[in-house]
């Protein structure tokens, strides 16, 4: 298979022998379509698939998608590489004639190659090479063979043309190898005697010089006639290239063509290239090389002058493909011919059997071919181009007719002629008179040619550059023959095949008065074709026309441009400024047809933005993404890069929030704060003592401050000892204490004369003390004690019997008011309504209802526990402070 | 004549999304000049603005066919792709496959492809993807939908369907009367 597809397919066979390839499987159709691999793709592939039922079909399909594109590829290369190889073929005959020395073969040796019906076999060995255009253009540069024989040469070829027949050979071969040069680079030797035969296989050996000439001629002709064929597929180059090889490969048939219709042909093929002149010209165009111009006015001058002295006679070339060299060596090779011409012609017109009007013809159109020769060089030497090398090349051809009805004539009586040795009439002679004869005319040519120039130069002044064929014809206005010769190219090709026919009569007998209009005509159609007017035109068109042309300036200017091509390069319907529209015109058109196209492009851009909105919606590429993109990108910042702005809003983000943890700090604080406030709490409740406290201390208020300390130290004596009392009291003893104490406080109530403020903790102490006082007073020990005891049960047994007695004693005269409780305190055992009774079950009774009690309760608690706390906190404090 | 409506648009854009996915654009937003969508008598051409131009000269009645036929919409307003899009559909199909020679008379007959027709498939072809069928020439016989993915593809027995039939160049000749 292909390696193409091998490197790209990405394929793997499974065991099912289905293949899964990639998205980037390269199918083999595109390939086709690139053109890269066409037929190895089709036939490697068909190869490969060994049990490929269709493959034929396949191929078929395939074939018939390649060749489409190929085919016109062959075409082309076809045209191309004919040109290249009729030009090596040709160059190889060249190459041999140098090597043998033998004469100017070429056109002959041209006719073993291909007619243009064998292209099939031709396209073949064009296949082989890839010689684009301009390399075959450079190959036939290269090619280009140049022949140069002195006119002494030519004397000796008109000797030898005398000569015997059996000498004609030598007598070909002999000026080339005196005084043929040839110029290539490239030598392929070809076997002579091949060429000799097949010279000597179509044309007599003498005519091969003239037929050379002739088949070029006929070759140009040839081209131009057969050029319409070839014209419309191909480009410029391409054209001209068909042409020449048409022209090249049509060279046997034309030969042959010669050979039974020459007059007609000549006849025919004149008006042709008048009628093609234009054509012609275009190839010309195309072919001509700029930097060839000067190089071939160099050249046109100094062989002129050659030419002039005699020394050299002619050149060959391969291809008439415009240059002005080319052109130019053709001309001398024209000279040569015609003066090759001359001798057998005279000789011919003397000795041959052939037509004898033609060979008078021929003989009196000697001079005037000779001067046209002559101007032809002229206008070489003008270095007149392209152009020109259409208007002389038809000169030529005009001329020519002259020529090849000789050729013709020789052809046609070849064989016979070898036969009939021609006898050599004053040879010498007659040489020499139409040297002179040429070179008056050549003369007389230059003189014509040089006025003409100067009425070419009047003309042109005055005419605007652009208007070059406007001067043309101004100046063939100004010429007598100008009607004739506008009549000539108005003329029909039927009457044109006529008039060139006369023309080339005319031309022949000229000398003669017989058709003295049309002898007018034709020097009116050569001066058309060759007069050195034109040239000049030409020439200064030749610069015409790479300069800008202001009627092809602008948009109008395109517009006339697109007209003019329409035409062709037809130069009567060339376009000027005066076919130009005015822009204001154009302009509103083209502001018309702006508006209508952009209305219409609106519509469709719009219709074309809808259907991409929709597509993005099936499809579900949604801007979305590339938003989220774009904006991320935008995000993506330097961190590094970043520096903190705090005038800037958005950089509060880098900023660090401490404030709602301190506020909670603080809001704690003062929750705490709150919540270790005290609440307000009212003392009363404290206070409030059930028991008239007023009464019970108003007897120790006069007890002095000396007892007092006694009574202190007392009192811890007695607190121990209650203490100890405590802890092993006994029902008895409460009892005992009971009656005491009932006994006590009466005489402390009744004893208590002073005002008693209570604060807070100490009011028991100092009850204790006042108690004290007062029991001091009395009985210094016992009276505290029973204060202090408001409890009977925590009353000391010690004592019990004093105590009672000296109660007793005291209190009698405070007995009467507290009569209840002295009674109640007084009887240890329960007597029958005792108080006690009373009171003992009221304290297993609720005092309040309960919700009363559990408020009590809570208020209670919750001072109760922020005491607590004080104290705890007090307490931590001092002992941190033990620490420290 | 007229541009397809949004909703047409859509209904069609995403059928054609089954073949040839977002290269729907590449047939919107031409370089070689504007191409649009019209809808004729039901069916949707596809035409270069200098045709369509063209054929403003034409009258709605005798117009019958321009540009390139995509497909028609179906009375209940389903696209329905034609063979003739297939030119437009080959060149930028994502998910291909080629049918081995025995298989290709079968499928232009309008049969569904077996897995034993199956000479190559495109990777990750999904379950009911549009495919575009080619032979194993290359030539483009026309397009289906995948009855099985890729994976699915390859374990089938080999009388088992892998793509169902949509069209193929055989009816060029079938329906010859149908396509304009």
């Amino acid at each position: 298979m292909l390696p193409l597809k091998d490197s790209q397919l990405t394929a793997k066979e499974t065991e099912d022998n289905i293949e899964v390839v990639g998205d980037d499987f390269m199918m083999r159709s595109i390939l086709f379509q690139s053109g890269k691999s066409k037929h190895s793709t089709s036939s490697g592939h068909l190869h490969e698939d060994e049990d490929y039922d269709s493959a034929d079909t396949d191929e078929i399909l395939t074939r018939s998608k390649a060749p489409s594109a190929p085919e016109t590829e062959h075409n082309e290369d076809l045209e191309t590489e004919l040109v290249g190889e009729i030009l090596s073929d040709k160059f190889e005959n060249k190459s041999a004639e140098k090597g043998i020395g033998a004469f100017k073969t070429a056109p002959l040796t041209k006719k073993p190659t291909a007619p243009p019906d064998d292209k099939g076999e031709e396209s073949d060995s064009s296949m082989e090479s890839d010689s684009s255009m301009e390399s075959d253009y450079e190959a036939m540069m290269t090619n280009c063979c140049r022949l140069e024989i002195s006119l002494g040469d030519l004397e000796l070829l008109a000797k030898q043309q005398s000569s015997e027949t059996s000498e004609d050979d030598e007598k070909n071969q002999k000026p080339a190898s005196t005084s043929v040069s040839v110029q290539s680079t490239q030598n392929q030797s070809i076997n002579p005697e091949d060429i000799l035969a097949s010279i000597l296989g179509t044309a007599s050996s003498e005519d091969e010089s003239e037929g050379k000439k002739t088949v070029r001629k006929k070759s140009k002709k040839k081209s131009v006639s057969s050029l319409p064929a070839f014209m419309g597929t191909k480009s410029l180059f391409g054209m001209s290239d068909a042409s020449k090889t048409e022209s090249e490969m049509g060279l046997k048939t034309q030969n042959s063509r010669k050979c039974t219709e020459e007059p007609n042909f000549v006849s025919k093929s004149a008006p042709q290239t008048s009628e093609i002149h234009n054509e012609d010209l275009h190839i010309d165009l195309s072919n001509s090389v700029t930097p060839a111009v000067s190089f071939t006015q160099e050249l046109g001058s100094s062989e002129k002058e050659e030419e002039e002295k005699g020394v050299k006679a002619a050149e060959s070339l391969l291809h008439r493909s415009g240059s002005a060299k080319e052109v130019k060596e053709k001309k001398k090779v024209l000279d040569f011919s015609v003066n090759d011409d001359k001798n057998s012609i005279l000789e011919n017109a003397f000795s041959s059997c052939k037509d004898s009007e033609s060979g008078d013809n021929k003989e009196d159109g000697l001079p005037k071919t000779l001067k046209s020769i002559q101007s032809k060089k002229v206008k070489g030497t003008t270095g007149i181009l392209s152009n020109s090398d259409a208007s002389s090349e038809d000169d030529e051809q005009s001329k020519h007719a002259t020529t090849p009805e000789t050729i013709s004539s020789w052809e046609e009586s070849g064989p016979s002629r070898k036969a009939t040795a021609r006898p050599s009439i004053g040879d010498e002679e007659k040489q020499k008179l139409d040297n002179e004869r040429r070179l008056a005319a050549l003369e007389q040519r230059q003189k014509e040619s040089a006025q003409q120039k100067q009425l070419i130069q009047g003309a042109l002044a005055k005419v605007d550059a652009p208007n070059a064929s406007k001067g043309k014809h101004i100046v063939f206005d100004s010429d007598e023959d100008s009607e004739a010769e506008v009549e000539d190219s108005c003329i029909p090709d039927t009457r044109g095949k006529t008039l060139f026919d006369n023309k080339s009569k005319d031309i022949a007998a000229k000398p003669n008065k017989e058709s003295v209009s049309t002898k007018k005509k034709t020097s009116g159609a050569c001066r058309l074709f060759d007069s050195s007017e034109e040239e000049e035109e030409e020439d200064s068109s030749d610069e015409e026309r790479f300069q800008i042309k202001p009627q092809f300036e602008g948009k109008a200017g395109q517009k006339l441009m697109e007209l003019q091509s329409r035409f062709g390069a037809d130069e009567r319907f060339q376009m000027d400024s005066r076919f130009m529209e005015s822009e204001e015109e154009e302009e509103e058109e083209l502001k018309d047809s702006g508006k209508v196209s952009h209305a219409d492009e609106g519509e469709l851009t719009e219709e074309k933005n809808k259907n991409l909105e929709i597509l993005r919606s099936v499809l579900n590429i949604d801007k979305q993404p590339s938003v989220s993109e774009s904006t991320k990108s935008k995000i993506f910042r330097d961190i590094s890069a970043l520096h903190y702005d705090p005038t800037r809003e958005d950089h509060v983000a880098f900023e660090k929030k401490k404030e709602p943890k301190t506020e909670g700090k603080a809001t704690r604080r003062k929750k705490k704060a709150e919540a270790e406030k005290l609440p307000e709490v009212s003392k009363e409740i404290f206070y409030d003592v059930a028991v008239d406290l007023k009464e019970v201390f108003g007897s120790t208020a006069t007890t002095t401050e000396g007892e007092k300390d006694d009574v202190a130290w007392d009192k811890k004596d007695e607190v121990e000892a209650e203490e100890e009392k405590e802890q092993s009291f006994t029902a008895d003893q409460n009892k005992s204490e009971q009656t005491n104490n009932s006994l006590v406080i009466p005489e402390n109530t009744e004893s208590t004369g002073f005002k008693f403020s209570f604060f807070g903790e100490d009011e028991e102490m100092e009850t204790d003390a006042n108690v004290k006082r007062d029991e001091y007073k009395i009985e210094p020990l016992k009276g505290p004690k029973v204060s202090w005891q408001g409890d009977p049960r925590f009353q000391d047994s010690s004592s019990e019997d004093e105590d009672r007695e000296e109660t007793e004693e005291d209190n009698t005269a405070s007995l009467s008011a507290l009569s209840d409780l002295k009674t109640s305190k007084k009887m240890f055992f329960f007597y029958k309504d005792d108080e006690r009774l009373k009171e003992g079950p009221c304290m297993f009774c609720r005092p309040a209802t309960l919700e009363d009690q559990r408020q009590e309760w809570e208020e209670k608690r919750t001072s109760l526990i922020e005491e607590y706390r004080k104290k705890h906190k007090a307490a931590r404090k001092k002992l941190r402070e033990s620490y420290n | 004549m007229r541009p397809l409506t949004d909703e047409e648009t859509k209904t069609m854009f995403e059928k054609l999304s089954k073949y040839i996915g977002e290269n729907i654009k590449l047939l919107i937003d031409r370089p070689d000049g504007t191409y649009c969508f019209r809808l004729h008598n039901d069916r949707v051409y596809y035409i270069s603005e200098k045709i369509l131009k063209l054929a403003t000269n034409i009258s709605r009645d005798k117009l019958i066919s321009i540009g390139t036929c995509f497909g028609k919409f179906t009375k209940t307003h389903q696209f329905r792709l034609h063979i003739t899009a297939l030119d437009f559909l080959a060149p930028y199909a994502k998910f291909k496959v080629w049918l081995k020679p025995g298989g290709e008379q079968s499928f232009l007959y309008g049969n569904h492809i077996m897995k034993s027709g199956l000479g190559r498939i495109t990777e990750n072809t999904a379950q009911y993807q549009g495919v575009v069928v080619y032979s194993m020439a290359d030539v483009p016989l026309g397009f289906g939908v995948a009855a099985k993915n890729t994976q699915e593809c390859r374990r089938v027995d080999p009388m088992s369907i892998v793509v169902f039939h949509q069209a193929d160049i055989g009816e060029y000749i079938r329906n010859e009367d149908m396509l304009t």
